[in-house]
């Protein structure tokens, strides 16, 4: 092939289209995704894998988070070894807890602050669900700041309390607060979706910026998580009188109502209400519907009057009462500084039988009768009328029926308390 | 520093650079080259990272032009003086090199489509530094003639053999969970592709070169025309994902059977593209890691050695079987030592193709780099001069800008 040849025209031609139809059946031709190490699709169990280990790890990191809350309120929380149970620190000098099994000796209690132990007095309580621990914090005690307001539905919240060797902590979404009631008190209480436990007693709820939504604490047989300012309104009624005298006697006392002052025709003095049986005042011979009249032959007029009661003192009081017609006056040993011992078998088995005396049990109460109105409850025991036994269903049944034409006292058994109630006369009506 | 910034530098630097050189009797190439290296990120850093991707362009088309330059070593009746002979040579110091390589690579416990890459690789020899030193040396003469056919027809078989290999492995490590019949025929297809495709792509545009340019009269008309088919020549690769060194072979090729203007389209180049060369391998310096070489360890050693050997004996082998000139036997091998551009290209085909192999063969390719392309250079200008076809050239009064034209 020379030259000319390589140059003729028919040649180059041929030879271009060729190179033509190469390039074009060849880009036609190709294939079409090029093999470029596509990146590799993690499986479904690689997937499933990937995201537990992420929600493992914010799992984690929420725990962490939580324990650094509950370390950062943790300083408010005391703990009462004798009791194994926490308490709250509630201001400079006292500490919050569960109403306490009163203990043998006041010298029992003691409060771990740190490592510091130190020995506390006890405030109890028959009626309200805590007991308040008096003890010399100090300066350093921390308070807990309450909450200013109370958190939204599904913000997370965390219960802390103290444990004989660590501090614990569980945290939960908040539901809402409900008004209830607590013992005698009205309560609104805190829910959450955490299990309340015996254990947590005294521990405390917070939202995430440690601020104190609630002090747990039992409430009959369930513990509830209860807001500081229902526990404030506790505080304040376990220190009147009424409650220390009940508290250390088993005594309640109380000024009459216009039909029980027509009962006791006008009659000076205070009514013993309510006698808590396996007490003191059980022991020393009171009887509900008793009226103290005076206190070491000083007249009583009002509540004020029975505060010598409440300090300690080396004699035993003498109260007269009248009970009926007659007067008659009852000697009451003085209480240690901490309640008397027995009542832990009767206020917290609640079984009672008195094998000596026929009962009569009151089955039911007519709807808006005298004796409803007055308080008389199905399931009382009627005890006395008029400070007389009941000897036969007839008497019980006319006391109850009040088809009498004056007012009547009947002394019934409710719970673990003898109760004094005044039916008053049917002319009232 | 911004591109132009970094041009000028690399082209003064280069020229003072080109000037010590010649003192020390060493190829300018191998001054540009270490200018790049000391500018460039593994030891100054003047030239960083991105300044090299910018400046990449120029390295492209640089490498256009040199291969241009070369594929005029297949004027037809000079191809078929020399064409067997050469043809013949090529593949014995090739295979020589690769056999040695993957060999030795084996010896040293790696797997054999590591050693099966790395042997394809090491049959590279670098059209650019290679050319540049004959130009520089004026050289001609047997030796000179053989080499300059050598480096043509020894990149296209490399790429032959890198296809090969690189379809062997596909076949056995399938990793890609695809059919066989698929898996052949990609590997087929671009292995076929990047050879005819890009030899018919050159065709084509040597064709349009060679027609226009005998209705271009004035130099500066003709260099235009030369830039614009060239420039057209390698984005058109990249587009067709064809190889731009085949097509700017294949461009150069048909231009100089076709037109008998080339001569003058050559010279118009030589008298234009030093700065784009200055700038080549200056570039080609930067982008060598320097730093790589201590890392090459034993297997490094081997591609080293077992190159350098299989294409000395290969080539001295197949001298002797042809009975070509002593001085030709005796100093062919040192001509091919040199190796650059393509062996890094391959290396990134590798890079995305194969990432399990990757860090074996780039390790070892990258710094073998870093040795034959300081060294090369040098050795093929050592060839040159001791077989007296140095300056030959010029006293004979052949135009001394451009070897290849004939």
């Amino acid at each position: 092939m020379n030259v000319t040849e390589r140059r003729s025209p028919r040649y180059v031609v041929v030879l271009a289209l060729t190179a033509g139809l190469i390039l074009a059946g060849g880009w036609l031709l190709r294939p079409r995704d090029i093999p470029q190490s596509p990146p590799p699709v993690p499986s479904e169990t690689e997937l499933q894998e990937l995201s537990q280990r992420t929600q493992r790890r914010s799992l984690d990191s929420m725990t962490a988070y939580f324990a650094e809350v509950a370390a950062d309120v943790r300083p408010a929380i005391e703990y009462i070894p004798s009791m194994r149970t926490s308490g709250m620190v509630w201001d400079q000098s006292h500490v919050i807890t569960g109403a306490l099994p009163v203990p043998d000796r006041a010298s029992a209690l003691t409060v771990r602050t740190a490592s510091i132990e130190r020995g506390a007095e006890v405030t109890s309580s028959r009626r309200l669900p805590l007991s308040v621990l008096e003890v010399s914090l100090g300066p350093p005690a921390r308070v807990p700041r309450r909450a200013a307001s109370m958190p939204k539905t599904g913000d997370w919240v965390i219960a802390v309390w103290q444990t004989d060797d660590a501090p614990a902590f569980a945290a939960a979404n908040f539901r809402q607060v409900v008004s209830a009631s607590c013992g005698i008190a009205p309560a609104n209480e805190l829910t959450a979706g955490i299990q309340l436990n015996r254990a947590m007693t005294g521990g405390g709820v917070f939202n995430m910026d440690g601020e104190l939504l609630a002090v747990i604490l039992p409430c009959g047989d369930r513990i509830a998580a209860i807001e500081p300012s229902s526990v404030d309104e506790m505080l304040r009624r376990i220190t009147t009188i009424e409650e220390r005298l009940l508290a250390r006697y088993g005594l309640l006392f109380s000024s009459f109502s216009e039909d029980e002052r027509r009962y006791f025709s006008d009659t000076d003095g205070l009514l013993l209400r309510e006698v808590w049986m396996g007490t003191r005042g059980d022991a020393a011979g009171f009887r509900a519907g008793d009226v103290v009249v005076a206190l070491n032959a000083h007249a009583v007029a009002g509540i004020d009057d029975l505060r010598p009661l409440t300090t300690p003192s080396g004699a035993a009081f003498e109260l007269t009462v009248r009970r009926g017609s007659k007067t008659q006056t009852v000697m009451l040993e003085p209480g240690a500084a901490t309640p008397g011992a027995p009542s832990e078998n009767v206020a917290r088995v609640g079984v009672v039988i008195d094998p000596a005396t026929p009962t009569f049990r009151i089955d039911s109460v007519l709807p808006d009768s005298r004796a409803a109105r007055a308080g008389v409850k199905a399931g009382d025991v009627l005890r006395r009328i008029n400070h007389v036994e009941p000897r036969t269903r007839a008497q019980a049944d006319r006391a109850v029926r009040s088809a009498t034409s004056t007012p009547i006292l009947l002394e019934v058994e409710r719970d673990q308390r003898r109760l004094a109630i005044v039916i008053p006369e049917s002319a009232a009506q | 520093m911004n591109e132009l910034t970094s041009i000028g530098l690399i082209l003064l630097l280069a020229l003072m650079a080109g000037h010590l050189v010649k003192v020390l009797r060493i190829p300018e190439v191998t001054g540009y080259i270490v200018v790049g290296v000391a500018l460039g990120p593994s030891m100054l850093g003047w030239l960083s990272q991105e300044n090299l991707v910018t400046l990449g362009v120029f390295s492209e088309v640089a490498l256009g032009l040199i291969l241009f330059s070369v594929g005029a070593v297949f004027e037809f009746s000079l191809f078929r003086r020399i064409g067997r002979q050469v043809f013949f040579v090529t593949v014995l110091e090739s295979v020589a090199a690769a056999v040695l390589v993957t060999g030795g690579t084996l010896a040293l416990g790696q797997s054999w489509p590591v050693a099966l890459l790395l042997g394809a690789i090491a049959m590279a020899t670098a059209p650019a530094s290679t050319l540049m030193v004959i130009r520089e040396c004026d050289s001609a003469g047997p030796l000179t003639d053989s080499l300059l056919g050598i480096i043509a027809v020894n990149n296209l078989l490399c790429m032959s053999v890198f296809g090969l290999a690189a379809a062997t492995v596909d076949l056995t490590t399938n990793t890609a969970g695809l059919a066989m019949t698929d898996m052949l025929y990609r590997s087929a297809f671009w292995f076929i592709w990047q050879l005819v495709g890009s030899a018919a792509l050159g065709y084509l545009i040597g064709l349009l070169l060679a027609g226009w340019s005998s209705h271009v009269t004035e130099r500066g008309e003709r260099l235009i025309l030369l830039a614009g088919a060239l420039l057209f020549c390698v984005g058109v690769s990249r587009a067709l994902n064809l190889s731009s060194l085949v097509a700017s072979l294949a461009v150069g090729a048909t231009m100089v059977n076709l037109s008998d203007r080339s001569r003058h389209l050559f010279s118009a180049l030589s008298n234009t593209d030093p700065p784009f060369y200055a700038i080549f391998f200056v570039i080609a310096g930067a982008e060598l890691d320097v730093a790589q070489i201590p890392a090459m360890g034993a297997l490094g050693l081997v591609y080293v050695i077992g190159r350098a050997a299989g294409k000395f004996a290969g080539a001295r082998f197949a001298g002797w079987h042809l009975g070509l000139d002593p001085l030709v036997q005796k100093f062919l091998g040192f001509g091919l030592q040199a190796q650059a551009g393509l062996a890094v290209g391959l290396t990134l085909a590798v890079d995305s193709r194969y990432p399990q192999f990757a860090p074996v063969v780039s390790t070892v390719v990258l710094s073998s780099v870093a040795v034959f392309e300081m060294l090369g250079p040098a050795s093929t200008r050592f060839a040159l001069v001791r077989s007296g076809e140095a300056g030959l050239a010029r006293t004979s009064g052949v135009d001394t800008a451009s070897i290849a034209e004939f």
